[in-house]
């Protein structure tokens, strides 16, 4: 492979990930071009030599393994599934396997794999009740609990962990929530953001019956990252602007005026104003300089700045306003933070330190 | 670029060293195994999952190779009595017990690979259906140790069992099926590791818990009511609930399973006692004949039948016959293997590797149940045992394993147009009983010779035109450097006459 080949990223091509992903990418300086929806092919401007296809996010993992692509990015749950266990990062090293997760909370496609039965099953409420439940079954119905699933091998650990081994997994390719119905399975593993359609289907959540938390994640094939030095380069742009992204959100930068006479003044005002709003929102820190004005230092201005994590609520702004108006502050500006950068990226360099560990 | 692509983990390569040792091992130990009349099968390393699904008693096993081929379950075999099973079902129903088999070959588990365990490894086994259990049983055991001895590993640990004493304390407190399995299966567990120990306490507290006082528990007056058999009183209840029931089948059904629900608590109790029982039970395991003494008087105190005891007490003496002694011997009743379906003795020999740690190196046991779990109309006493081979060839001692054979001979054409004579030649060496090879570099007699010497081969056969025109080899012994022209006719008398390295 030469460096001057075309690198690929598989996106979603389908469904409500797909959406959410492209707004993710443009929000993190990544915007997807394509001319039209219905192309599977497509570019990113800031990125010419990433070639953006689009897949169902289901075999996206597969194309990652294969090196078929080099990054893509599905839902956690689905690669969790293909390497069948939901076990985390710690064990990566133990899959005979070349993906790699670069990110795992991407902060978008949240859902839960869950454990639901039918809500008739009153003596039904925890794992534990389906493990006795499952001796039920063999002893006065001869046979094993039968859940229908399409993730049969997260569901098959998930069985065994609660020693629930005497029980079948099938998998159609219809809508789960009918099977209990239908009497062609008795309870169901299955994804849910809400449980509404669950509940409307007559089924509910065991109390600890979820499976695996999920969002998005980012992921990348090991063997590419370590022999194309192109494509190590652009996983660390993109986890650069991903992270400093994801910290920027829900974080604003706050920068406001504000006149006196000698620098004790200054001082004592800056003590006041940040003990009043520490009280009020933690982790704003304001910061003092002089203003420059036609470049001559004003030695009575001086602008401070800080950046919060006040989740944009207005009344909350109002608050933190009304303390910087009464402390003489004026041209009070808020505005949403679009990158936060770190001293240096902590993704990138624990990237870095895996790809070495990894062989 | 091209993918390298890797040796799958926990897999190895045998090369030929290990192949030899590996091939001896189990050579000898098949014709010691056939001495004593049992007969080798070999059944398809693949099967359907629902063979060993059954025979384990669950549906769900982490470490099958399982796979679907057209709508079918299949599996590796991850050992393989069950496969035996199926295969006396198939071909020896009807024929007189007691029957022998034995069998070697692969079996495939897929776990985290570490010392000394591999996801494919070799087991070299026996099965004996039919005859008397204690008669049966003490010759397995014999068997097993006498085929240590026949490989000359005599330094083991020999772990005696028998599940026939946690079942009868379990049948006695009335468990259901589902408790009594779960029972059994932490037994392993338990007699592992203290740490293993307090993992199954907190799972059967877990699956047992206390009853809650308070709160919005039901008060046990009203369980009192249920589980007096007032199954109206429940069923009237969730009529009250806002749930819909298709019919008044599922309702009653639900109604049977709440109440199965309420007789947890009832379990409770015994459980632990079961969990007390399994720890006083490993608390006392050592050598023969000292541990019959605690054991029994442990039994008497849980009132418990002495008949397995007795058993075992008739097999340590049965073992005494061989050079096993008492201290190689450890009862430990608590002793559960990987698999659920031993039903009588279960052992375990163990030795330590070069390292000091600790090998399991053959398991087996009494199963009278799996022949019917597995298909068959009715049970069948069984038992039998397995060695992991791989563990058993860094145990025996190396003037005893085989070395490589080395090529003793080289046949060297001067060219390519002297190759069929060559061959012709090469048969001749060969039928003598020599390992011959033939010089297929091309480079002729110099080079030739310097490859046999290289290969440290003892004799190089030049054969030219006029070896060729005249029906005759020229032998050079790269020893002493001595040549000589033979008629092919002689050669075979006069090199096998020689005295050759092996």
């Amino acid at each position: 492979m030469n460096s001057t080949s075309v690198i690929r990223l598989a996106l979603p091509g389908k469904g409500t990930l797909e959406s959410a992903t492209l707004a993710f990418l443009a929000e993190s300086g990544m915007k997807v071009n394509r001319n039209n929806p219905r192309q599977y092919l497509a570019s990113v401007s800031s990125m010419l030599d990433l070639e953006v296809v689009f897949q169902r996010a289901a075999d996206i993992p597969l194309l990652v393994r294969d090196g078929d692509v080099t990054f893509g990015i599905t839902g956690y749950d689905i690669l969790a599934e293909h390497r069948g266990t939901a076990e985390a990062e710690s064990e990566e090293d133990d899959y005979d396997d070349d993906i790699i997760v670069l990110e795992q909370d991407l902060g978008f496609g949240y859902c839960r794999l869950i454990v639901a039965v039918p809500e008739t099953w009153i003596d039904v409420s925890t794992c534990t009740d389906l493990w006795h439940l499952a001796g039920y079954y063999s002893m006065h119905k001869k046979r094993g609990l039968r859940i229908a699933t399409k993730y049969p091998a997260l569901t098959g650990q998930f069985l065994r962990q609660h020693g629930i081994t005497h029980c079948k997994i099938i998998s159609p390719h219809g809508a789960l929530e009918a099977a209990p119905l239908t009497e062609t399975a008795d309870l169901i593993v299955d994804l849910t953001e809400t449980g509404t359609t669950l509940r409307e289907n007559h089924l509910k959540l065991l109390d600890d019956g979820v499976v695996l938390r999920s969002q998005a994640c980012l992921i990348g094939n090991v063997r590419l990252l370590r022999e194309n030095e192109q494509a190590l380069r652009l996983a660390s742009i993109m986890l650069e602007l991903i992270e400093a992204r994801m910290q920027a959100r829900n974080r604003s930068m706050l920068t406001a005026h504000m006149q006196a006479e000698t620098f004790e003044e200054v001082q004592h005002i800056f003590t006041r104003l940040n003990q009043r709003l520490n009280s009020l929102v933690s982790g704003l820190e304001l910061q003092a300089a002089h203003t420059k004005e036609q470049n001559s230092i004003n030695p009575y201005r001086y602008t401070i700045s800080g950046v919060t994590n006040v989740r944009g609520s207005a009344t909350e702004f109002l608050e933190i306003v009304a303390v910087l108006r009464s402390a003489g502050a004026a041209h009070i500006n808020v505005t949403p933070l679009t990158y936060r950068f770190a001293e240096e990226s902590a993704s990138v360099g624990n990237l870095k330190k895996r790809l070495k560990r990894k062989h | 670029m091209k993918k390298h692509i890797e040796r799958l983990r926990g897999m190895h390569d045998r090369l030929p060293e290990t192949y030899h040792q590996q091939r001896w091992v189990m050579d000898h130990l098949s014709a010691f195994l056939a001495q004593a009349g049992y007969a080798p099968v070999d059944p398809p390393i693949l099967e359907r999952s629902e063979l060993f699904q059954s025979s384990f008693g669950q549906e769900l096993w982490q470490n099958l190779y399982t796979f679907r081929l057209h709508h079918r379950d299949l599996c590796l075999r991850p050992e393989f009595t069950a496969s035996i099973c199926r295969l006396y079902l198939d071909h020896y129903q009807q024929q007189p017990l007691p029957l022998r088999f034995q069998y070697a070959g692969p079996v495939f588990r897929y776990e985290a690979p570490g010392r000394g365990r591999y996801r494919q490894h070799t087991q070299l086994g026996v099965e004996l259906f039919g005859g008397h259990t204690i008669t049966a049983d003490a010759e397995i055991l014999h068997l097993a140790c006498e085929a240590l001895s026949e490989l000359d590993i005599h330094s083991y640990r020999l772990e005696l069992g028998h599940i026939g004493v946690v079942s009868g304390f379990i049948n006695r407190l009335q468990l259901d099926d589902h408790a009594a399995r779960l029972l059994l299966s932490l037994m392993e567990q338990i007699s592992r590791s203290e740490e293993g120990e307090q993992k199954a306490q907190a799972r059967l507290e877990a699956l047992y818990p206390a009853k809650r006082s308070g709160g919005n528990e039901i008060s046990s007056n009203a369980i009192d009511t249920i589980l007096g058999g007032d199954t109206q009183f429940l069923a009237s209840l969730l009529s009250g609930i806002s749930v819909t029931f298709g019919s008044d089948d599922a309702r009653h059904e639900v109604v049977e399973r709440y109440l199965w629900k309420m007789e947890r608590s009832e379990q409770r109790r015994r459980i632990l006692d079961a969990l007390e029982f399994l720890r006083a039970l490993h608390a006392i395991s050592g050598s023969p004949p000292e541990i019959f003494e605690a054991l029994r008087e442990l039994l008497d105190r849980y009132e418990l039948d002495p008949e397995p005891l007795t058993e075992l007490e008739q097999l340590v003496a049965v073992i005494g016959q061989s050079e096993v002694t008492n201290q190689q011997i450890i009862l430990n009743l608590a002793l559960g293997r990987g698999v659920s379906y031993y039903t009588g003795l279960v052992f375990e020999i163990h030795a330590l590797d070069e390292d000091g740690f600790d090998m399991q190196l053959c398991g087996g046991g009494r199963y009278d149940h799996l022949v019917r779990a597995v298909g068959g109309t009715r049970d069948v006493n069984a038992c039998g045992f397995a060695f992991g081979v791989e563990r058993l060839l860094p145990l025996i001692p190396q003037s005893y394993l085989p070395t490589v054979a080395i090529t003793q001979v080289l046949v060297i054409p001067v060219s390519s147009q002297n190759m069929p004579y060559a061959l012709r030649v090469a048969r001749i060496a060969r039928e003598a009983g020599l390992q011959v090879e033939v010089d297929v570099t091309g480079h002729g007699i110099g080079a030739g010779l310097k490859l046999a010497t290289k290969k440290q081969v003892h004799l190089a056969l030049i054969v030219g035109d006029d070896e060729q025109q005249t029906n005759r080899v020229t032998l050079h012994d790269l020893v002493t450097g001595e040549e000589l022209m033979l008629d092919i006719d002689s050669l075979a008398k006069n090199i096998s006459g020689e005295e050759l390295p092996l």
